[in-house]
């Protein structure tokens, strides 16, 4: 049976293309943004005609796109890093072919962030998406998702300042 | 303060100048690839205005006059075919081009005759 108010695939393309890249140049660094925007928008296409609900596509895209970023993540934490230190501090490596592009350094330091705060963060600056919705998307209280944009920018201003 | 307040506006302008329009075309191109458009559409220029035309991997299956409304059309679409429509003018092309001969008097046959309209 053809379904109900789904508007057409192309519009969610045009109002939210911007956003989901904005959320995954902040969430995995702007090398490995465009391989997960592709398999986001994939998986969203595949799926899009069986959708239940046609409120809030936005959050169900970024929650897509928050998903193939925690993929991304495991993937490359469990590729060997071609280094002889490690970082300071932080979860994982920042992306190092962020280095020599615009805002490489900003990247790097989101990048190193703890999961929970970098993708809070992205979710918050990339998206302008509210503190309940940000808990909502990754799976944590909306009390906790404040707390996790605030470190995760308290930990940049410092190594920014 | 102020350091906040330029930290959150670093983060907001690196992440404020994506442009996701290189990204887009890759991907209609990577999805029109996988089979997972139902319905590419295009809008291409005639003598009465534009013209919409939309069209299924078995040939077309609407045309839409300027008078009608685009949007309405293809939420019609949706609502009747499949809400996976996405603008892709290549699947388009050939009746695109049939269209511009006719148009220009190079096409004797109207283009309905060598074309698959609405079934």
């Amino acid at each position: 049976m053809p379904r109900t108010g789904l508007p057409p695939f192309q519009r969610l393309l045009d109002e939210h293309g911007d956003d989901v890249l904005g959320f995954l140049i902040a969430s995995v660094g702007p090398s490995d943004a465009e391989d997960c925007f592709q398999e986001t928008w994939i998986a969203a296409l595949r799926t899009y005609d069986g959708l239940e609900d046609e409120r809030n596509l936005r959050g169900w895209l970024l929650t897509i796109a928050h998903n193939k970023a925690i993929d991304h993540h495991r993937a490359a934490s469990r590729r060997p890093q071609p280094r002889s230190e490690l970082p300071e501090s932080g979860s994982r490596d920042a992306d190092p072919a962020a280095k020599g592009r615009p805002n490489g350094r900003l990247w790097g330091l989101v990048g190193a962030l703890p999961d929970k705060q970098r993708l809070a963060v992205a979710l918050r600056f990339a998206a302008d998406m509210p503190y309940r919705q940000i808990g909502a998307t990754i799976d944590c209280s909306e009390e906790a998702a404040r707390r996790n944009v605030h470190e995760g920018l308290k930990t940049l201003r410092k190594e920014l300042a | 303060m102020n350091a906040q307040n330029d930290t959150e506006a670093i983060l907001k302008a690196a992440i404020g100048s994506a442009d996701a329009g290189a990204a887009i075309a890759r991907f209609k191109a990577n999805a029109e690839k996988e089979g997972l458009i139902e319905i590419a559409y295009a809008v291409t220029d005639t003598p009465f205005g534009p013209l919409l035309l939309a069209s299924t991997d078995r040939g077309l299956v609407r045309t839409s006059l300027p008078r009608y409304s685009q949007d309405e059309t293809l939420a019609e679409l949706a609502r009747q075919i499949s809400p996976r429509i996405i603008e892709s003018p290549k699947r388009l092309d050939p009746i695109r081009r049939e269209l511009d001969l006719y148009f220009e008097g190079k096409l004797r046959a109207r283009p309905s005759a060598r074309t698959r309209w609405p079934h």
